[in-house]
């Protein structure tokens, strides 16, 4: 039955592995001048961290680069695209040709049809993920150590292990489909709705609230520190994001000592020579949180702001501390393993008691 | 003798609907067994019972012996050609050989491989490129090369022209006294049932009208005509499948096991598809009875 499974498997798999080789090549030649980039890239920040003075150090990423980069983005679609083209079809396909009459009637139980099936091309799923996966983390691991941004919601997903996860799931999922539902496109449509629904409660609501952040007080810093709003909200004090790689940051708030916030109010009669958003100078009023470093000579009526607020208020920051990445990491992926290990679980009990 | 099929209140439900209802059979082995009826009489489903994909909702079914796809090799011991004979269009013909030698311990692949050419079939050939009457061919010889004590086929050539069916009943049959298989074939033909079949079942209504070897069948049933009367009046041995009268004139379809005696009846034997009709109105008939009955209750 091995061998059967892995006979109707044929096709597909020839794509996957062209499509793999594809990759291999592609990011095999191009790797070296992306390592050299970010290399240069590095040293020439280093150089400007003690220097307030330093012009912005910008790098610039080929058209082609800019292309492979969203390869790593193809490993959100592909643990999706499997579920649809090989988990769905798999029983669905049986059941419309009427050829699981077939099978089932050969001297092969249903059940070690259903095992032979999910083993081959289920591991094959897995495989080619994992295979994509560590293809994509190693080619843009330069990038990623530049960014220091690895709890970022599409970076988490789209590195290491979490994608074999995802692949498991999704593979299972359209089996599931397929088999409760028994015609193959509308079973394609089920799995990629279901697929979604769970991928984005997972990474927005599930994963920031698995694990109670840390707080964290600092002094304000006036060197550190610019102005504007939330939401088109009146315009306050706003500190940049804290220096602390690969740390995931909720939120950076300013409190005094009773947690009361910093009101626009506030910052106006302690800091009545301060040009100040919305008297003019401010960021243009738009929606979304705008940070903005002052320069030249507000920079110096900042510093003396910053400071005396300082007497009174503090920093609070909300976050994930960089270890946790691989708990969260190996978390993620045996919770997708497990669901997709309960969904075979079931497909077995269907298709002893059920499907008859 | 073990009973090939042994049917005890069988019955199968979909939902509200009974598809097979009550269905008692007792068929011996070694026989080429035709379940005749009409369309949705049931006869898909007590062949899907026969060969466990379908399981009961009520009674028992045993095959050879052991309950139906219990395990490999109650599968081995029953070869199945399901109707419209589903194959793998995307494999050739040889790989569906191939399949079957991986998927059955006791595959004769190399009386497959003689029979598929001598039906002059291309190894290479994808099987979703045959024509119905080729792919029904290949169908068989896989059903056939698992050598199975029990074939069954449900409507295996329905959907062929006359030549292929002809061609595909021969071939049935050479291979049936080469292995002495037993076989339970569907048709809605009672013609395809008469020249192969040696026993008969009829379904009709989801249940079993009658079923017995059709000679003895024959034998048992007279068409019997004369001056009309009643047919509540005849002798006790002697059962009613079908009555019609006109001004003058009785006809009576009877079955009995004695000799008709009563010399006012001219007596004369019945064919096979008129004792099937026969049998199939009788079951119309009381469905309708029972229907408008249930119809004046509400």
């Amino acid at each position: 039955m091995i061998r059967l499974s892995w006979r109707q498997f044929q096709a597909q798999a020839v794509v996957a592995v062209g499509l793999l080789a594809a990759v291999l090549i592609l990011f095999a030649i191009t790797r070296g001048n992306i390592d050299h980039l970010y290399t240069v890239f590095a040293k020439a920040n280093a150089a400007c961290v003690n220097n307030p003075g330093c012009p912005g150090v910008s790098i610039n990423l080929s058209k082609l680069d800019q292309l492979l980069e969203l390869i790593g983005t193809a490993l959100v679609v592909v643990p999706a695209l499997i579920g649809v083209f090989w988990g769905a079809p798999l029983i669905a396909r049986e059941f419309e040709n009427g050829t699981h009459r077939l099978a089932w009637t050969q001297s092969v139980t249903r059940t070690r049809w259903l095992a032979c099936k999910l083993a081959v091309v289920g591991l094959a799923s897995i495989l080619v993920t994992g295979l994509l996966s560590l293809l994509v983390t190693w080619w843009s691991s330069p990038i990623d150590r530049a960014h220091q941004n690895r709890f970022g919601s599409g970076l988490f997903g789209e590195r290491n292990i979490t994608p074999l996860g995802y692949a498991a799931f999704g593979f299972a999922l359209g089996v599931v489909a397929g088999l409760l539902i028994r015609r193959t496109l509308p079973a394609m449509a089920a799995t990629i709705v279901g697929f979604l629904a769970v991928r984005l409660t997972a990474t927005y609501v599930v994963r920031p609230n698995i694990f109670s952040p840390r707080h964290k007080t600092l002094a304000l810093d006036p060197n550190n520190m610019g102005f504007g709003t939330t939401n088109g909200g009146p315009a306050t004090l706003m500190p940049n994001p804290p220096n602390l790689p690969n740390a995931w940051i909720y939120s950076t708030h300013i409190v005094d000592n009773a947690g009361h916030g910093l009101t626009s109010a506030t910052v106006k009669a302690t800091c009545p020579t301060l040009p100040f958003p919305g008297n003019g100078g401010g960021p243009p009023p738009g929606s979304g949180t705008r940070v903005r470093v002052a320069g030249g000579g507000v920079q110096d009526a900042l510093h003396d702001c910053v400071t005396k607020l300082g007497a009174t208020y503090h920093e609070v920051l909300t976050y994930q501390p960089a270890n946790r990445y691989w708990t969260l990491q190996w978390g993620e992926t045996l919770v997708y393993l497990a669901a997709a290990l309960a969904i075979a679980g079931f497909c077995f009990w269907w298709i002893r008691r059920r499907a008859r | 003798m073990t009973a090939v099929l042994d049917a005890n209140g069988l019955g199968k439900r979909y939902r509200q609907r009974w598809a097979l209802r009550d269905c008692t059979l007792q068929v011996p082995a070694g026989r080429v067994v035709g379940l005749v009826g009409p369309n949705g009489a049931g006869k898909t489903t007590l062949l899907q019972l026969a060969v466990g994909l379908l399981q009961p909702s009520a009674g028992h079914i045993a095959v050879l012996g052991g309950r139906p796809a219990e395990g490999p090799e109650q599968l081995g011991r029953v070869g199945f050609v399901a109707q419209d004979t589903p194959v793998y269009a995307a494999l050739s013909v040889g790989e569906h050989l191939q399949l079957g030698g991986w998927l059955n311990p006791r595959f004769d692949a190399a009386a497959a491989q003689r029979r598929i050419d001598q039906l002059g079939l291309d190894r290479k050939q994808r099987a979703g490129k045959l024509s119905g009457g080729q792919r029904a061919q290949l169908a068989l010889t896989l059903a056939l090369a698992k050598r199975p004590e029990l074939l069954v086929l449900d409507e295996p050539v329905a959907s062929l022209d006359p030549l292929a069916r002809h061609e595909f009943l021969q071939h049935l049959m050479e291979s049936v006294a080469e292995h002495e298989v037993s076989v339970v074939l569907s048709s809605h033909l009672v013609a395809d049932v008469q020249r192969v079949c040696d026993y008969v079942i009829v379904l009709a209504g989801s249940r079993v009208q009658v079923a017995g070897d059709v000679e003895e069948l024959l034998a048992c049933h007279h068409r019997l005509s004369g001056p009309r009367r009643d047919e509540t009046q005849l002798p006790s041995d002697q059962e009613v499948i079908e009555a019609s009268h006109t001004d003058r004139q009785t006809t009576l379809l009877v079955r009995t096991s004695g000799p008709i005696l009563d010399p006012a009846w001219t007596v004369e034997s019945v064919g096979l598809e008129d004792l099937v009709l026969a049998y199939m109105r009788r079951a119309g008939e009381s469905e309708r009875v029972r229907k408008s009955h249930i119809g004046s209750v509400k």
